[in-house]
């Protein structure tokens, strides 16, 4: 299968420069639809499902392979070398911020920047690090999951009322959204909010925008600035913002603070 | 039908009592309204929950995750969300499992999100039910798998068992072939074919003593027997196996006869089982020890050896049937692995046990048959 429809990968816009938006634990794609476009006049966009979520691949989930995020990260590299032109600016929500950072360590001559949306390095508390979550907090989210995924899974009959104010959605778009194989998202849930890249953090060299919420339940304003402490070239945003999807909850105050910060690396 | 006429309930009324908690909150998750229903449901006052609670304040952590990573972007894109399941945290801690559909709406102009909560008790039971089968079904899913790739290993071992005499039977066969032998030659192929077929009838008898006993077609003939000859008889018999391999083979038998009704050529085989396993298994210099004791109406049989031992990991399966584990399978020079199953099966069919207990590998193992005197 070819990367493209591996990983569903979606090409629009024109410019001399390429933005990546990468989705986190959850969704797909789509949650990009408010952001995106806003930039798709003077860059070109790639969006792409990581696999095992959205319209990727399933059948490509290799439960090995991605037991760390560092399966994700090649994969990331993979289809910015394919599909890319120009400088590279990566753009990941939540847990795909991190495999952003991971791709630019492997391999830095791909990425002009990297901007993080509601990041976490590490979700569990570990002595003086806050991290927002107890081990007992992931597990009772992983219950929360199974027990939701359960009925979703087969027929996920988000017998959907209609979306009444949202008339121009697309129909094909609200059946599938948020709905993937249940052994995969527990896996994958497994893998992101276990996971720890604190260590990582100072070896990430390009120019970083950390964009925060001001009140994240996954990812607390501790973990903000422990991240912009450790990301060398770093600058930390704070979005006044109830949530983790600022791209989706305050698209224009997140359109705004990534051009900020591009206007500051030139690209 | 007859048209509904009568007294009609208010709007609020029926709003305030409906038969689910209805909630309508801002987008940010802040309660705007909450019905009665709701309110006894969660054990707060409308007062309480109105402006100063938001929604996922009411869930337990890990459902608050999942409200901020699917149900808000879920709300975001789709305008509507259906059959979360979730718990409600009541105000004195305890855990109220619901389903929950949402709709996001304008209401003169401002978005609310409309919740309707659904006490969902049974179903939760159901779905507890539900996975705890679904991992069951893993298990055994995993279990067969296991037994199947066991049965092909074992194929592969019964194949490679039944060519091994081939070779020097087809050998004899070439030599005599090219013209009447002299005496010596002669004597030499009737030993090498003696010796050829008596293996291939024992692994053939094996084999079809364990599918007629897995198939419960195994009939002992019950007769007294007494036991300490029986014991004295089968290490008289495997003298020689234990000489040969290097080993000092010890019997530790009571003075007194024991009495026991038993099918005597059956009891003779599983102490044959017992002790050519661990003849097997017991490198050169090594010991191996048969002792019997009776206790009350308790005869026990143990077979002791200073072999190759077997791993904690492995100790649960040895009785099974293809359960030749590796390390004894590298030591080996052969055999099916059935002989420790076949043992199992005979010594039930005497409504005895057998257990194995082994210190790890290298330390040796001991093999225990516990046999009742019948009265």
């Amino acid at each position: 299968m070819s990367l493209q429809l591996r990983h569903n990968v979606q090409i629009a816009g024109s410019g001399p420069a390429t933005i990546v938006f990468a989705h986190g634990f959850g969704c797909d794609q789509t949650m990009w639809r408010l952001l995106a476009p806003a930039f798709q006049n003077r860059y070109r966009t790639i969006l792409f499902d990581l696999v095992g979520s959205g319209r990727s691949d399933l059948g490509a989930y290799d439960f090995a392979r991605y037991e760390t995020l560092h399966g994700h990260a090649e994969d990331v590299n993979a289809i910015v070398r394919e599909f890319a032109d120009g400088p590279v600016i990566f753009v990941g929500h939540s847990v795909s911020a991190t495999i952003g950072m991971l791709a630019n360590i492997a391999a830095p001559e791909l990425f002009e920047s990297q901007i993080m949306v509601g990041p976490s390095p590490c979700y569990i508390n570990d002595g003086d690090y806050i991290g927002g979550f107890s081990r007992e907090d992931i597990d009772g989210l992983l219950t929360t999951l199974e027990s939701n995924y359960l009925g979703w899974a087969s027929t996920m009959a988000p017998a959907i009322m209609g979306a009444p104010e949202q008339p121009e959605l697309a129909d094909e778009l609200t059946n599938s959204f948020c709905r993937t194989d249940p052994d995969i998202a527990k896996h994958f849930a497994r893998t992101t909010f276990l996971s720890d890249h604190r260590a990582e953090l100072d070896q990430l060299e390009a120019p970083t925008l950390i964009l925060q919420c001001s009140d994240d339940l996954i990812a607390p304003q501790a973990v903000g600035r422990f991240m912009h402490s450790r990301i060398p070239k770093s600058t930390l945003t704070i979005i006044d913002n109830v949530g983790h999807c600022p791209h989706l909850s305050a698209p224009s105050q997140s359109v705004s603070a990534i051009e900020a910060f591009l206007a500051t690396t030139g690209c | 039908m007859a048209p509904a006429h009568g007294p009609q309930p208010s709007a609020d009324a029926l709003y305030d009592n409906a038969a689910c908690g209805l909630v309508l909150a801002r987008p940010d998750g802040v309660i705007v309204r909450a019905n009665a229903t709701f309110c006894s449901w969660v054990g707060y006052s409308a007062d309480a929950l109105v402006g100063r609670r938001r929604v996922q304040d009411l869930l337990p952590i890990g459902a608050r995750v999942f409200h901020q990573t699917h149900w808000q972007p879920l709300l975001h894109i789709q305008g509507s969300v259906s059959e979360i399941k979730v718990d409600l945290v009541r105000s004195d801690g305890r855990h109220v499992p619901v389903l929950v559909n949402t709709v996001r709406r304008a209401h003169d102009g401002e978005m609310l999100d409309e919740l309707a909560f659904f006490v969902a008790t049974d179903r939760h039971k159901y779905e507890q039910e539900l996975l705890r089968a679904r991992g069951k079904l893993h298990e055994l899913n995993a279990a067969l798998a296991d037994a199947d790739r066991r049965k092909d290993e074992f194929l592969a071992t019964l194949a490679h068992e039944l060519r091994n005499p081939l070779a020097p039977i087809r050998n004899v066969l070439h030599l005599l072939s090219a013209g009447p032998p002299d005496a010596a030659r002669l004597e030499w192929s009737v030993q090498i074919l003696d010796r050829q077929v008596r293996h291939m009838t024992r692994l053939v008898d094996d084999l079809s003593e364990i599918s007629r006993i897995t198939q419960g077609k195994i009939e002992l003939r019950k007769t007294p027997v007494e036991l300490v000859a029986v014991l004295t008889m089968a290490a008289e018999t495997a003298r020689p196996t234990m000489e040969s391999a290097g080993l000092d083979f010890t019997l530790q038998l009571p003075a007194a006869p024991i009495q026991l009704v038993a099918d005597e050529t059956r009891l003779s085989q599983i102490l044959q089982n017992l002790l050519t396993n661990a003849a097997k298994y017991t490198p050169q210099g090594g010991c191996v020890v048969l002792a019997a004791d009776r206790t009350g109406d308790v005869v026990t049989i143990r077979v002791r050896d200073s072999g190759i031992g077997i791993a904690a990991a492995d100790l649960p399966r040895v009785f099974d049937m293809f359960a030749q584990v590796t390390a004894a399978r590298a030591h080996s020079d052969g055999g099916l692995g059935i002989g420790l199953a076949l043992v199992r099966g005979l010594v039930e069919l005497h409504g005895g046990t057998v257990a194995v207990t082994s210190e790890g590998t290298g330390k040796g193992s001991e093999f225990t048959v516990t046999l009742r005197v019948e009265r």
